[in-house]
C-alpha cells in the first residue's frame, strides 16, 4: 500500500523536477527517469500519461503541440508558475521526510 | 509494425471520451509508442520483439483505462447513466479499493492479536446483547400476529370504576354481540387445566372453552378433520373437541384418521373432531379446545367476569369508533342493570393486549442494552484513538505522498469494519445463546415467546449494527488522522511524540460518558435490586418452605352420588397421604395462595344484608389446611375432624373480614351466607378468626378471606379442583414418587401435577427476577467496560507523560505526589461522569416507577451505594497506572526519545 502511494507521490516530484529546466515531451520524460535512476524507476504509458494529464489539470504544468520541420508534431510540457511553487514545497517536504527516515533508520549507538 | 493508434483506441473505447480529446490522447500515446519501437529497432531488436516490448510498455489495458478515467472525468461530457459501463467499472474500482483495505484491515488485526481480541470481544458483548434483546422485541412486540389480517383483531375488555380492565360476563358479551356494528365477529374463551385420558397415557393439559365464533374470528381451520360446527356448541350435543398439533402427535400417534378417537375429561367423553395446524397456538399452550356450550349453560350473572373476548373489526371499521360504540353499549348495560360491576368497556389491538404486560420491561431492557453498546463503542473508539496516535506518522507520510483524505478515511472505516464485523459474528453467536438464556430466564413471563428465534432478521440487525458501528469507530480516529499535517507530526515527533490536546479531550469525554452511562445502568439495577430485596422480605402470612402442592383437577360431580364418591375419595386420599413417611400434616383448598384460580365475592350477613363493596376471597378448605400452611388462629377454633356432612355448616373468617364486617363485636357465632360464590345457600356459622394472608403474592396487600369446610360446601366441585398441600420434613420434591403412587393406587386415570409452594412463590416474583437479572448483568458488564476504559486512558496518559513525570521527579517531586497527580486525573474523569450519571439516572429512573416496590425512584441509599461501588471499581482501575507513574525512573524517562 505504501509502495503505490510512495510511487505516486514521488512521481509527481520527479516529473516536476524534470520539467523545471525546460519543456519536454512524454517520451523524453520517461527516458530521463529511467536513465537517471539507473533503471530503478520505470513508468509505463499507463501510469505516465495519466499523471501528466493530472498535473496539467491542476495547473502545475502546461502541454502544447509543437511542430518542427520534417518531424511529426509532439506534445511538450513545461512547468507553470504554480508548478514551480509546488515543486519547491514538495522538495522541502521530501527532504525533511528523508531526513526523518534517516534519523529513524540510522543504527543506534549503544 | 502494428498500428498503435488502433490498439490505443481500442483501449480507450469504453471511456467514451469526447472525440477531440480522445484523438489528442491517441495521437500523443501513439507517438510515444512509435518512438519506443524505433529506438528498440535501432538497438537491434527484431520487429516482433519490439512489438512485444511496446505492448508491455502500454501496460495492462485495464490499468490505462482506470488511470485515465480518474483524470479525464471532467472531460467526459457524456451524461452519466445508471448501469452504464462507465458507472459499472467505477464501482468495480471502489470494490477493488475496498477489497484491498479489507485485506489490509485483516492483516493489521492479526498483527495485534491482543488489541484486536479485546476490541472484538468488547464489540461482541455490545452487539450480542443488543441483538438478543432485539430478537425478543422483534418476535414479541413487532412481528404481526400469525393470523389473516391481524390488524383487524382486537380484544374487548370491561373496565371497573377505577379503570382496571376486567374479563367479561357471558351475559354482557351476548348483549355486545347483538348491539355492536363495528365488528365482523366476536368470540369469548377462557383456559383451565384438565386431566385428559384416552390418548396414549393420561395427561394434564391446558384446555380452552371457546364460544361458537372463536375460530372464525381468527380465521383458522383444522388441518385434519373438521371445524367445530354450531351444533357442537349446543348443550346436550355429542361432545366434540379440537386438539393441538403437538397433542395429536404425542398422544394420538399422529394418525390422520380421527374416526373413533375419544378423549375422556371432566366426566365427558369427547370425539376428536379436528387437529389444528402446528402454527396455531392460541390461547398459548392450549392443547384441547372445547365448545363452551357443552360444559355449561349461559350464566345469567352480569358480574361473573370469566371470559376473555376477542373480535374482528369490520374491514372498514376504525378502532376509535369501535371503542366509542362498545363504550356506549357497556355504559347502557351498566345503567340498565343493578348488579353490573363494569362501568365501561374498551377495545385494544389484540397484539397490544397480549404484550401489554411485558412491553415496558422489554423496552427498558432494549434501552439498557443500547447503553451497553454505547459504552462498548466508547471503549473501542478509545482503543483505536490510542492506536491511531501510534499510526499518526505513517498517515502523515502517506498524506504527504499524495494519499487523499477520503482514501485514508475509507481505510480507517474499513479497518474498523473488519473489527465490527468480527464483533458482529461473535455477537450473533452470543445473541443466539443469549436468546435461549433469555427465554429460559423469562419462562412464562414472555408472551409469544414461540415467535422468538434466531433468524435472518436477527442476523441482519447484527450486521446493520456492525456497519453503523464501524462508521462511528472508523470516522473518529480516521478524521483526526487524516487532518494531520506532515510538518506538525514531524515536529512533534522530534519532541517525543505526544498526542494532541484535542485528542486527549476526546478520550476524556469518552471516559466521562462511559462512567455516566454505567452509573445510569447501575442506578436502574440498584433500584430493582432494592425492590427485589423488599419483595423477598415481605411476610406472606403463611409458610411456603417444605410445602408440596398436589393438583388433581378431577371431573366435577354431576349428581349426589358423584358428590359422595368424590368426598369419599378425598377422605381416602387425605388419609393415605398423611401416613406417608416425612409428612407432618396435610391440608387442601380449592385455591392455595398465589394460584390464579381463587374467586372472591359478596356475602350475606344474617339480619344485615350483603357485604356491599367488600368482596373477600372465598376458599373451601380441609381441616388441616391452616396448620399445614402455618396460618395462625386468632380467635375461636379451626375446623374439627368432627365437622362433616352431617353437622351444621361452619366457616372461618380472616382478621380483615372480622375488622371490616364485625367491628366492635365478636364475629364468633354469627351466621353468613356465601351462595354468591358456590351456589350453596345454606347459612353457615363463623367458628374462628385466622390471620390474613397475601393471596396474590408478596406485592399484593393482605386481604380478607372466608373459608368453608370442604366436606360441607360446594357440592364437591370445590374438591374436584382441590390442591392438597403437604408439609414435610424432607425436601418436598423427594415426596413426589410416593405421592404419585398413592394417587395411582386409588385412581390410575388421574394425572397429578406437583408444584412446591416455593416454586409458586418464585413464579409470582419471576418477572421481577427476570428484569433484575438482565439489568444486573448489563450493568455489571458496563461496569467492567467502564473500568477498562478508565484504565486504558490513564495508562496511556502515564505512558505519554513519562517524560514530563521524569522531569518532575528529577526536579524533586515525590512518588506520592506523582501518584496523587494521576489519581487526581482519574478522579476528575470519574467525578464528572458520576455527576452526569446521577442526573441522568434520576431522569431515567422515573420510567422505572411501575417496576419498583416500596422504593422511590430517587432512593438516596441506592444512589449512594451504586456511586460508591462505581468509585471503588474506578479506584482499582486507576491504581495500576498511578503506581506505574510513581515508579517512573527519571533517568530512563528522560533518555527515552
Amino acid at each position: 500500500m505504501l509502495d503505490r502511494e510512495l510511487k505516486k507521490g514521488s512521481a509527481e516530484l520527479l516529473i516536476l523536477s524534470l520539467l523545471e529546466a525546460r519543456a519536454r515531451h512524454g517520451y523524453e520524460v520517461s527516458k530521463l527517469i529511467e536513465s537517471r535512476s539507473g533503471a530503478a524507476l520505470k513508468f509505463n504509458v499507463a501510469s505516465l500519461y495519466p499523471l501528466l494529464y493530472r498535473l496539467e489539470k491542476r495547473g502545475w504544468i502546461e502541454g502544447r503541440w509543437i511542430e518542427k520541420a520534417g518531424q511529426r508534431r509532439r506534445r511538450c510540457y513545461k512547468l507553470t508558475k504554480e508548478g514551480k511553487k509546488v515543486l519547491a514545497a514538495q522538495r522541502s517536504i521530501w527532504k525533511s521526510f528523508v531526513a526523518a527516515i534517516n534519523r529513524v533508520t540510522k543504527p543506534e549507538h549503544a | 509494425m502494428p498500428e498503435w493508434k488502433e490498439e490505443i483506441k481500442l483501449r480507450l473505447a469504453k471511456l467514451e471520451l469526447e472525440p477531440t480529446r480522445e484523438a489528442a490522447i491517441v495521437e500523443e500515446l501513439a507517438q510515444h509508442l512509435n518512438d519506443r519501437a524505433a529506438e528498440l529497432l535501432a538497438s537491434g531488436a527484431t520487429e516482433q520483439e519490439a512489438a512485444r516490448a511496446v505492448l508491455a510498455d502500454l501496460g495492462e489495458s485495464e490499468a490505462l483505462r482506470q488511470e485515465l478515467r480518474r483524470v479525464e472525468r471532467s472531460f467526459n461530457h457524456q451524461p452519466a447513466v445508471w448501469g452504464s459501463s462507465t458507472r459499472g467499472s467505477n464501482g468495480a474500482n471502489m470494490l477493488n479499493d475496498f477489497r484491498q483495505d479489507l485485506r489490509f484491515g485483516l492483516r493489521i488485526m492479526l498483527k495485534q492479536p491482543v488489541f484486536s481480541a479485546l476490541a472484538v470481544l468488547t464489540l461482541a458483548l455490545g452487539i450480542g446483547g443488543c441483538t438478543a434483546i432485539f430478537s425478543v422485541v422483534n418476535g414479541v412486540l413487532l412481528q404481526p400476529l400469525p393470523y389473516d389480517r391481524p390488524d383487524q383483531l382486537v380484544m374487548l375488555r370491561e373496565l371497573s370504576a377505577e379503570g382496571t380492565p376486567m374479563n367479561v360476563p357471558e351475559q354482557n358479551f351476548l348483549d355486545w354481540q347483538s348491539a355492536a356494528h363495528s365488528f365482523e365477529s366476536m368470540a369469548f374463551y377462557n383456559t383451565f387445566e384438565s386431566a385428559v385420558a384416552g390418548g396414549s397415557e393420561p395427561v394434564r393439559v391446558q384446555a380452552s372453552q371457546v364460544s361458537e365464533e372463536f375460530f372464525d374470528v381468527l380465521r383458522v381451520r383444522p388441518f385434519i378433520g373438521r371445524a367445530l360446527l354450531p351444533e357442537d356448541h349446543r348443550q346436550g350435543a355429542p361432545p366434540a373437541v379440537i386438539v393441538s398439533y403437538s397433542f395429536w402427535r404425542d398422544y394420538l400417534g399422529g394418525e390422520r384418521n380421527l374416526a373413533g378417537k375419544q378423549l375422556r375429561s371432566s366426566g365427558y367423553s369427547f370425539a376428536v373432531a379436528g387437529v389444528m395446524p402446528a402454527s396455531f397456538q392460541f390461547p398459548a399452550r392450549t392443547d384441547v379446545w372445547v365448545p363452551k356450550g357443552v360444559l355449561s349453560a349461559v350464566n345469567p350473572s352480569r358480574s361473573a367476569h370469566n371470559w376473555r373476548v376477542i373480535a374482528r373489526l369490520k374491514s372498514n371499521a376504525i378502532l376509535d369508533r369501535a371503542r366509542g360504540e362498545l363504550s356506549r353499549i357497556a355504559k347502557n348495560i351498566h345503567a340498565d342493570f343493578k348488579d353490573v360491576t363494569a362501568v365501561d368497556a374498551t377495545v385494544l389491538p389484540l397484539q397490544d393486549a397480549f404484550t401489554a404486560r411485558i412491553r415496558p420491561a422489554l423496552l427498558l431492557l432494549l434501552g439498557a442494552v443500547g447503553f451497553l453498546l454505547l459504552i462498548a463503542c466508547a471503549n473501542v473508539v478509545n482503543m483505536l484513538l490510542a492506536r491511531a496516535t501510534a499510526q499518526e506518522k505513517e498517515f502523515a507520510v502517506r498524506v504527504a505522498l499524495g494519499a487523499s483524505r477520503t482514501r485514508l478515511l475509507k481505510q480507517c472505516v474499513t479497518e474498523s469494519f473488519v473489527l465490527a464485523l468480527a464483533g458482529a459474528v461473535l455477537g450473533a453467536v452470543l445473541a443466539a445463546w443469549g436468546v435461549d438464556v433469555l427465554l429460559a430466564l423469562g419462562q412464562g413471563q414472555i408472551p409469544r415467546s414461540e415467535n422468538v428465534r434466531v433468524d435472518v432478521a436477527m442476523l441482519a440487525f447484527a450486521l446493520a449494527l456492525s456497519i453503523a458501528i464501524s462508521l462511528l469507530l472508523g470516522l473518529v480516529p480516521g478524521w483526526r488522522a487524516s487532518r494531520l499535517a506532515l510538518a506538525s507530526v514531524m515536529q512533534s515527533a522530534g519532541r517525543g511524540g505526544s498526542s494532541s490536546g484535542g485528542q486527549k479531550r476526546l478520550r476524556d469525554v469518552l471516559v466521562v460518558s462511559q462512567v455516566a452511562l454505567t452509573l445510569v445502568l447501575l442506578i436502574g439495577a440498584g433500584l430493582l435490586a432494592r425492590s427485589f430485596v423488599k419483595v423477598m422480605a415481605v411476610d406472606l402470612g403463611f409458610r411456603r418452605e417444605n410445602r408440596l402442592g398436589l393438583d388433581l383437577s378431577m371431573p366435577f360431580p354431576k349428581d349426589k352420588q358423584g358428590e359422595q364418591r368424590l368426598r369419599a375419595f378425598a377422605a381416602q386420599l387425605e388419609g393415605r397421604l398423611a401416613s406417608l413417611p416425612g409428612v407432618v400434616s396435610i391440608g387442601g383448598t380449592n385455591a392455595p395462595p398465589m394460584s390464579p384460580y381463587g374467586g372472591n365475592g359478596r356475602f350475606l350477613i344474617e339480619g344485615r344484608g350483603d357485604s356491599g363493596d367488600y368482596w373477600p376471597s372465598y376458599r373451601i378448605a380441609s381441616a388441616g389446611y391452616f396448620k399445614t400452611l402455618g396460618i395462625p388462629l386468632i380467635r375461636g377454633r379451626l375446623f374439627h375432624e368432627t365437622d362433616g356432612t352431617n353437622t351444621p355448616q361452619v366457616a372461618i373468617i380472616s382478621r380483615d373480614v372480622a375488622d371490616k364486617m364485625f367491628p366492635n363485636e365478636d364475629p364468633i357465632g354469627k351466621r353468613i351466607n356465601a351462595a354468591n360464590m358456590d351456589g350453596d345457600d345454606t347459612w353457615t356459622t363463623i367458628v374462628g378468626v385466622v390471620a390474613d394472608v397475601r393471596e396474590y403474592g408478596p406485592e399484593s396487600e393482605p386481604g380478607g378471606a372466608i373459608y368453608t369446610h370442604y366436606l360441607q360446601r360446594g357440592g364437591g366441585s370445590g374438591i374436584a379442583a382441590f390442591t392438597w398441600v403437604l408439609h414435610t420434613t424432607l425436601e418436598p420434591t423427594s415426596l413426589i414418587p410416593a405421592v404419585r403412587e398413592a394417587v395411582r393406587s386409588i385412581d390410575p386415570e388421574l394425572a397429578p401435577r406437583f408444584q412446591t409452594l416455593e416454586e409458586n412463590f418464585q413464579s409470582t416474583t419471576a418477572s421481577r427476577r427476570f428484569n433484575l437479572t438482565l439489568l444486573g448483568v448489563f450493568a455489571g458488564v458496563a461496569l467492567a467496560l467502564a473500568g477498562m476504559g478508565i484504565y486504558g486512558v490513564l495508562a496511556y496518559s502515564v505512558e505519554q507523560r513519562a517524560r514530563e513525570i521524569g522531569i518532575r521527579m528529577a526536579l524533586g517531586a515525590q512518588p506520592g505526589q506523582v501518584l496523587q497527580m494521576v489519581l487526581r486525573q482519574g478522579g476528575m474523569l470519574v467525578g464528572a461522569g458520576l455527576l452526569i450519571g446521577l442526573l441522568g439516572g434520576y431522569a431515567v429512573s422515573r420510567s422505572l416507577t411501575t417496576m419498583l416496590f416500596n422504593t422511590s425512584p430517587a432512593d438516596p441509599a441506592t444512589y449512594i451505594a451504586v456511586s460508591a461501588f462505581l468509585c471503588v471499581v474506578a479506584l482499582v482501575a486507576c491504581a495500576g497506572p498511578a503506581r506505574r507513574a510513581a515508579k517512573v525512573d527519571p533517568l530512563v524517562a528522560l533518555r527515552h526519545d
